[in-house]
């Protein structure tokens, strides 16, 4: 989907006169080709974010599972949700990747998006998820209860951490009594070691860094929702599936044909977190890795649903049909 | 301020020489200002030295880098901070050599330096152009004043959503949020500049009756190219940090994409060396810009005094 | 009668481009339908249910104080450091390098190395607001002082007017048209760094709130922040000129008597 003329000038009138002078200095941007009429594999441009949950469309690409469906992936990377989903929305990523909880929040808002498929999943051990984990130094701090009046630090309020620390705190009784603090993933072992925050929600390969150092798990986590919940998925804009179903089909087969293999060949996912991240030596081998099994159903992703709305961030369930069928 | 002490042609007053920079023009800029003379730069005509002129200046900027990097390494080594966050100047000197050897590092600063490039030459362009129409029309200047102070503080981070919608990820998205941001020193810059042309000279020119072109030509534009120059001094930098932040929020490539990625991956000397990449590509930018500077105004016995309006 | 008239013009030439601005916005947002483009009556309901209630008091108060603290810190110490290096020039070949280098980085990654010094509460937002807007004042401060007049500084020599006199009497009044441009500048930067260092490790501010409102997708209310932003920015100007018309007063009067105008 690409701009219209007028829409694109709107735009530019909107924000200031200056955006048309960059538009005239440098053509059109906006949507590249989805269609893939011609001859030669169809080219896409995923909207990531460089973690270890999308090692699988890495591997994919390594291996030719995206090949093999006649498409040509390209992956570019992103700080989060506010530039990945109007990159998807503009069509300038076809694809997208996101945590569940925005993708709710997006939808309840009307945001024109749809799910394709589960993106990774909880781990089912409380005390040990690389996608979410919460962590501590204080030896005293040990049980959800000992959270009471503690300061915690969250990548972004408003979110899945949100959902994942209020709803285990509820499931174990304990009054919310817990204030969280945005902290940007990196700088979250600093601000622990300073004691600027009592506890952190963290991902690897941070958590291992904060167990070297001496930190410990607190039984918070991603898997703390539910074992082995999707908590991440592979979106599109309504748009694209719309324009292109069967690009949306190869696409998805082939994820999922990855996602199974990085799924059965833990090591060789490892192997591929080097190509696209810059780890130190040997963390790949010590690394928790998420769940990537991609065969869900509407109850699953509904019960994540669920916790979000018993946290306040949406209204009810409907944003999880809206996403799965818009 | 009790004592008035008289100045002679304003502010600034003694007049200086050729090559020296020219005095700040006034006007907001969403920049930095005036900077100090270039390391090196001839300065006939300057003041008596403290201590003669045994080491050049140049040679004391290289001595206060080397200062920098000392305290860098020092800081982490008697554990004012942990080196695990802040790592010793030595391991990221050390990473910034492993990284040199490397094409995909020089791709990243080529697309930054792009990114900063093409972003400047628009922002000149417009902010030139719109300068001096607006400048030049009285009626346009009041009526637009309101607005440009409006639009000033509205930090290009907040446009980030809408960059990527509307230009999407990639090089076109980088040069809005570069351009909003550097625009407004070379439009002020611009501005101020237009308005300082000596009235003697304007009224001689009307009454020889010049065309618009030439009074454009021969009046206004000898008595704003200082300005001018001040205001791309000021935009090159404006420019450089937001082509970083754009790729570190957009993931368009470049350094701050590279940065983005060393910090996700926990790689902390790697992350230092390419900030020191960043800023070392901050100084390289003003002493570039110092040159175009000098020989632009070559001409310009730079005497002019401010205009702070 | 002409007070009057004189009032309505400038009241006229205050609001008549934004009021076309806005009408424009209007009528082709009116014609949008992109989710990230609300029509301008939805941003406006948007502006006064979020503006105008709790908020201001939770978020504007606080961004606003940090704002005050870091632009006089910003001020002080850019002036105090622009007159030490205005009047040693080998100081200033010293330091230009070091200074130009770190006004390179960008602010969202300084930020996490200034979090490791100075925390993550409002001490770290006041020091990122000062690290960005110190610059046009100091810059522009050691510029002023460089250029005092020679005929002025011998007299203060000879007369023996030294250290706090001299710098009362006579640095800083001549280098103040100069001082004044730069606190001008890092006025309007120092409220966009407010905006910036609210965006990491913040609990309330007005970036705090854009931030949040744009990761909720609640993009009306993220449009009427980005709106306060640009008003704030505006009426923080014309304080800004209030002020530079009385502080330097005679030297417009000067400036107005050399272009031979009234």
């Amino acid at each position: 989907m690409s701009f219209s003329r007028r829409r694109r000038l709107s735009a530019a009138i909107a924000t200031a006169v200056l955006a048309t002078a960059t538009a005239a200095a440098c053509g059109s941007g906006g949507g590249s080709n989805g269609g893939g009429g011609g001859s030669g594999p169809t080219r896409i441009t995923l909207g990531v974010i460089p973690i270890i949950d999308i090692a699988p469309v890495h591997l994919g690409i390594e291996k030719g599972f995206f090949a093999e469906q006649n498409l040509d992936v390209k992956t570019q990377n992103s700080q989060g949700g506010a530039a990945i989903v109007p990159g998807v929305v503009s069509g300038d990523f076809q694809f997208g990747y996101s945590n569940l909880v925005s993708l709710f929040i997006a939808k309840d808002k009307d945001v024109p998006v749809r799910m394709v498929s589960v993106g990774a999943r909880a781990s089912d051990n409380e005390l040990d998820d690389g996608a979410g984990q919460l962590m501590a130094k204080d030896a005293n701090l040990k049980t959800v209860a000992d959270l009471k009046g503690k300061k915690v630090a969250v990548n972004t309020l408003k979110g899945i951490n949100d959902v994942a620390i209020k709803s285990t705190l509820k499931k174990n009784g304990v009054p919310d009594d817990v204030t969280l603090v945005e902290v940007p993933i990196p700088n979250m072992p600093a601000a622990l070691d300073a004691g600027q925050v009592d506890a952190v929600m963290i991902s690897e390969p941070f958590t291992s860094a904060v167990e070297a150092q001496g930190g410990h798990a607190l039984p918070v986590s991603y898997a703390s929702m539910g074992h082995n919940l999707p908590f991440s998925a592979w979106f599109t804009s309504e748009a694209y599936a719309k324009k292109n179903p069967d690009v949306v089909q190869r696409f998805t087969a082939a994820l999922e044909k990855s996602l199974r293999y990085a799924d059965a060949h833990p090591d060789e996912a490892r192997a591929t977190l080097n190509s696209y991240l810059q780890l130190n030596a040997g963390v790949s081998d010590t690394v928790t890795l998420p769940g990537w099994e991609p065969t869900t159903n509407r109850d699953e992703v509904a019960s994540l649903a669920q916790l979000t709305v018993d946290a306040g961030l949406i209204d009810n369930l409907k944003p999880v049909d809206r996403l799965l069928n818009d | 301020m009790d004592v008035k002490l008289k100045q002679r042609g304003g502010a600034s007053g003694v007049p200086r020489a050729a090559g020296t920079s020219p005095p700040e023009g006034g006007g907001a800029a969403a920049g930095p200002g005036a900077s100090a003379g270039a390391p090196g730069a001839d300065r006939r005509g300057g003041r008596v030295r403290a201590w003669g002129r045994a080491v050049p200046d140049a040679a004391l900027g290289v001595l206060g880098v080397a200062l920098l990097a000392g305290i860098l390494e020092v800081l982490p080594r008697v554990g004012l901070v942990s080196s695990e966050y802040l790592p010793p100047f030595s391991d990221m000197a050390s990473a910034l050599g492993d990284m040199a050897g490397e094409g995909g590092f020089w791709h990243a600063v080529l697309d930054t330096a792009k990114g900063w490039g093409y972003g400047l030459a628009v922002s000149v362009a417009a902010g030139t152009v719109l300068g001096l129409l607006i400048g030049s029309v009285d009626i346009l200047r009041k009526a637009t004043a309101s607005t440009i102070e409006f639009l000033r503080p509205i930090p290009s981070v907040a446009l980030v959503p809408l960059a990527v919608l509307v230009y999407g990820t990639g090089l076109e998205s980088k040069l809005l949020l570069v351009v909003y941001a550097s625009f407004w020193p070379v439009l002020l810059q611009m501005l101020h500049g237009v308005q300082d042309v000596d009235p003697v000279a304007r009224d001689t020119a009307a009454c020889y009756r010049l065309t618009a072109w030439a009074r454009l030509r021969h009046v206004v534009w000898p008595t704003a190219l200082p300005y001018l120059m001040t205001g791309v001094r000021l935009a090159a930098s404006v420019a450089l940090v937001l082509a970083v932040t754009a790729e570190l929020l957009i993931g368009s490539p470049g350094l701050g994409s590279e940065i983005a990625l060393a910090q996700s991956s926990n790689a902390v000397p790697a992350m230092y060396a390419l900030v020191i990449v960043t800023g070392a590509l901050g100084v390289l930018v003003n002493i570039l810009t110092r040159a175009v500077e000098k020989r632009v105004l070559s001409w310009h016995a730079s005497a002019r005094a401010e205009a702070v309006a | 009668m002409r007070i009057l008239r004189n009032g309505l013009a400038s009241l006229l030439f205050l609001l008549g481009l934004p009021a076309v601005l806005l009408a424009l916005w209007w009528w082709f947002a009116a014609r949008s339908d992109n989710f990230y483009y609300p029509p301008l009556d939805e941003i406006l309901t948007a502006f006064g249910d979020t503006w105008f209630s709790s908020r201001i008091a939770d978020n504007i108060l606080p961004s606003l104080a940090r704002l005050a603290a870091g632009y006089a810190g910003a001020v002080v110490i850019g002036v105090a450091l622009g007159v030490v290096l205005g009047s040693h020039p080998r100081l200033r070949a010293l330091c230009e390098p070091v200074l130009e280098f770190f006004r390179a980085i960008p602010p969202p990654v300084l930020i996490p190395v200034l979090m490791l010094f100075s925390g993550i509460g409002d001490t770290m937002k006041i020091i990122v607001i000062v690290t960005g807007s110190i610059w046009p004042v100091l810059l522009n401060t050691t510029e002023g002082v460089r250029a005092i007049d020679n005929v002025l500084a011998d007299t203060a020599r000879s007369y023996r007017i030294t250290g706090v006199a001299r710098l009362r009497r006579l640095v800083l009044p001549a280098a103040s048209p100069q001082i004044v441009v730069g606190m001008r500048q890092a006025l309007s930067i120092a409220l966009i760094l407010m905006v910036i260092s609210e965006m990491f490790a913040s609990s309330n501010g007005v970036g705090f709130a854009i931030v949040q409102f744009q990761r909720t997708f609640a993009i009306p209310e993220m449009w009427s922040g980005i709106l306060l932003l640009g008003l704030i920015g505006l009426a923080l100007s014309l304080l800004f000129q209030l002020f530079e018309s009385r502080a330097l007063r005679w030297y417009h009067g000067l400036r107005r008597s050399q272009r031979g105008e009234k």
